[in-house]
């Protein structure tokens, strides 16, 4: 009898470092992050006419980790001791990644959403902490491919905010310091329901 | 190309509400709604709309592409007629 062939199923490796952009536009039914082509530092980065609001959010201490999970419920039958079904109750989508450039006025305007408001005058840049308004934003990730360096994987959260706030720890060891953020993807409502927190895809 | 309201309302004053509107419903980025608003999409990144008129996506059709770029004031796709 012939055997099943074998997969270890390794095509669309991933091996970073990726970059973090956010103030992406929201793609169409059917679309994707629209990209431009390779840089002259070798990166794909998002297309600047389709998403002239989109900057890097600038470099991690150890990269970045995106997550995508689903919470069940599962029901029981007092006669049968296994779980006997299971329903979705929540979708959730994330990046999570350990913020470097903690004075830098873009990134602390994206770590501090709905709570810090950032100015500047001769001399200074501060935030300051209280109460503002949410501002939601496009996320996303692009990282290179292992077996095809020119093509790309990209996590894309259409509406996301940092939920995490900022935290940074000031010492003489230890490294640098970074802040860590979750970006967290929330829907848009008025997209079709198998679309509407984000993606990921890859260029093949 | 990239549209907000603002700059659907610099282009088309009085209209870029409206307009946007319409864009996001032909397009897919709202389904099924009697009234949609800039504050219903709460993404002030902007509407993508090169994926939503790339030849490729079917999930658009071409006669809603063509809607959508005589909303956003982007010049119609030119059909070369064969001899």
């Amino acid at each position: 009898m012939a055997g099943t062939a074998n997969n270890f199923r390794l095509t669309g490796r991933v091996l970073g470092p990726g970059i973090l952009w956010a103030g992406l536009a929201v793609p169409s039914a059917g679309a994707r992050l629209t990209l431009a082509t390779v840089d002259a530092d070798g990166f794909i980065t998002p297309d600047a006419t389709a998403n002239p609001l989109a900057y890097a959010v600038g470099a991690t201490s150890d990269g970045v980790t995106c997550s995508e999970k689903a919470t069940r419920e599962d029901y029981f039958a007092d006669e049968i001791k296994p779980a006997i079904d299971t329903s979705l109750t929540q979708v959730e989508m994330s990046i999570t990644a350990n913020l470097m450039g903690i004075n830098d006025e873009k990134v602390t305007a994206l770590a501090l959403a709905g709570f810090g408001t950032y100015s500047t005058a001769a001399g200074y840049k501060q935030n300051t902490i209280g109460f503002a308004t949410d501002a939601f934003t496009g996320v996303a990730l692009i990282a290179p491919m292992r077996e095809d360096p020119t093509k790309v994987f990209v996590f894309h959260m259409y509406k996301a905010i940092n939920t995490t706030g900022m935290e940074w720890k000031v010492s003489k060891s230890g490294g640098l310091a970074s802040s860590p953020a979750t970006f967290k993807a929330y829907a848009i409502t008025t997209r079709t329901p198998a679309d509407q927190l984000g993606n990921h895809w890859w260029q093949i | 190309m990239n549209v907000t309201v603002e700059s659907l309302e610099r282009k088309f004053k009085g209209e870029g509400e409206q307009r946007f509107r319409e864009i996001a419903e032909l397009g897919g980025w709202v389904v099924n709604q009697s009234s949609v608003t800039r504050r219903d999409l709460e993404v002030p990144d902007g509407l993508d709309l090169t994926g939503a008129l790339d030849p490729d996506n079917k999930e658009v059709s071409e006669a809603k592409k063509d809607k959508i770029r005589e909303l956003a004031g982007i010049e119609p796709k030119t059909v070369k007629k064969e001899k």
